[in-house]
């Protein structure tokens, strides 16, 4: 009781010593209640759940930004392998091409090869005919020059004896069976 | 018979009257043949020395010989083909020399479709042709 009777004076002392006046004070505290409870009523309530709904809006984005984060890796993962995949078709493709075309290309060499031996072997040909035609043509004009220079001689060179005794023999010799 | 057989055979008549004892025709007999055929002016004249002249043409053609020679005509020369070609067809011929220095040496004959060659330039159009 003295205890209580001491704490009592004191209290009263710090009170008197602060100026604290307890009718304000409790007048004070109970408008401090009266606003706080219409605050926390009519705005505090609508703030919170303002802050909620916030919140929860806030916890689903984070939900779908890491579902979309999943699909981005999962489409990022698909379409690398999908690059993957086409560069190995297309180093594919390319090599088959240079195959294709190095094989086309030695077909072509080939085929140039063959197209110019045929021209080398008829020219060839056509060149052997020709000399053949001259070497022919040069034997009759040289065998017409002869057979020309050989009349000409007789008819200047042979004597008029000569003539009558080849004329006679000829007659004499004249095959008359047909 | 009509007249053309008939004066086919007259025609023939005509040229053996034409002809000499050789057998070779004589021009002036032809002359003659001619001219009493002209005074007397039978029927059917023109067809008749048509014949004739078919029939002398063939005559000639049968037994005139040319002979092409490349030297000098000699008689014994003449006389060798004379004697040659009758004894070949049996006949009497009627020969006409020509010199053709083209043939340089030797003889070519002709006797109706028969050419009879061996001169120096048949030898060498020969040989020509043996070049080719």
């Amino acid at each position: 009781m003295s205890t209580l009777a001491s704490i009592t004076e004191t209290a009263q002392g710090i009170a008197d010593t602060f100026g604290v006046d307890w009718p304000m004070l409790i007048a004070q505290s109970i408008n401090f209640l009266l606003v706080a409870f219409v605050i926390w009523k009519f705005a505090f309530r609508n703030v919170l759940s303002t802050i909620k709904e916030r919140e929860q809006q806030i916890a689903d984005s984070l939900k779908n930004a890491d579902r979309i984060k999943l699909e981005l890796e999962e489409t990022e993962k698909k379409q690398h392998e999908t690059l993957q995949e086409a560069s190995l078709s297309a180093k594919k493709t390319v090599s088959e091409a240079q195959v294709k075309a190095k094989a086309f290309i030695e077909e072509q060499k080939e085929s140039a090869r063959k197209q110019a031996e045929e021209i080398i072997a008829k020219a060839k040909l056509a060149m052997d005919l020709e000399r053949e035609k001259v070497l022919a043509e040069a034997k009759d004009e040289i065998a017409s020059l002869v057979i020309l220079t050989t009349t000409k001689v007789l008819q200047k060179e042979l004597s008029e004896d000569d003539r009558s005794r080849f004329s006679q023999s000829a007659i004499d010799n004249l095959n008359l069976t047909n | 018979m009509t007249f053309s057989s008939k004066h086919k055979r007259l025609a023939k008549s005509l040229l053996h009257l034409s002809l000499n004892e050789e057998g070779h025709i004589v021009e002036s007999k032809i002359e003659e043949i001619l001219s009493s055929l002209r005074s007397s002016n039978p029927t059917g004249l023109k067809s008749l020395l048509r014949y004739f002249y078919t029939e002398v043409r063939r005559h000639e053609y049968t037994y005139h010989a040319v002979a092409e020679i490349g030297c000098k005509d000699d008689p014994s020369i003449t006389n060798s083909i004379v004697k040659r070609l009758e004894s070949n067809i049996g006949k009497n011929i009627k020969l006409t020399v020509i010199e053709n220095p083209q043939i340089i040496s030797g003889c070519r004959i002709r006797l109706k479709d028969d050419v009879y060659e061996d001169s120096l330039q048949s030898r060498l159009q020969k040989l020509e042709k043996s070049f080719h």
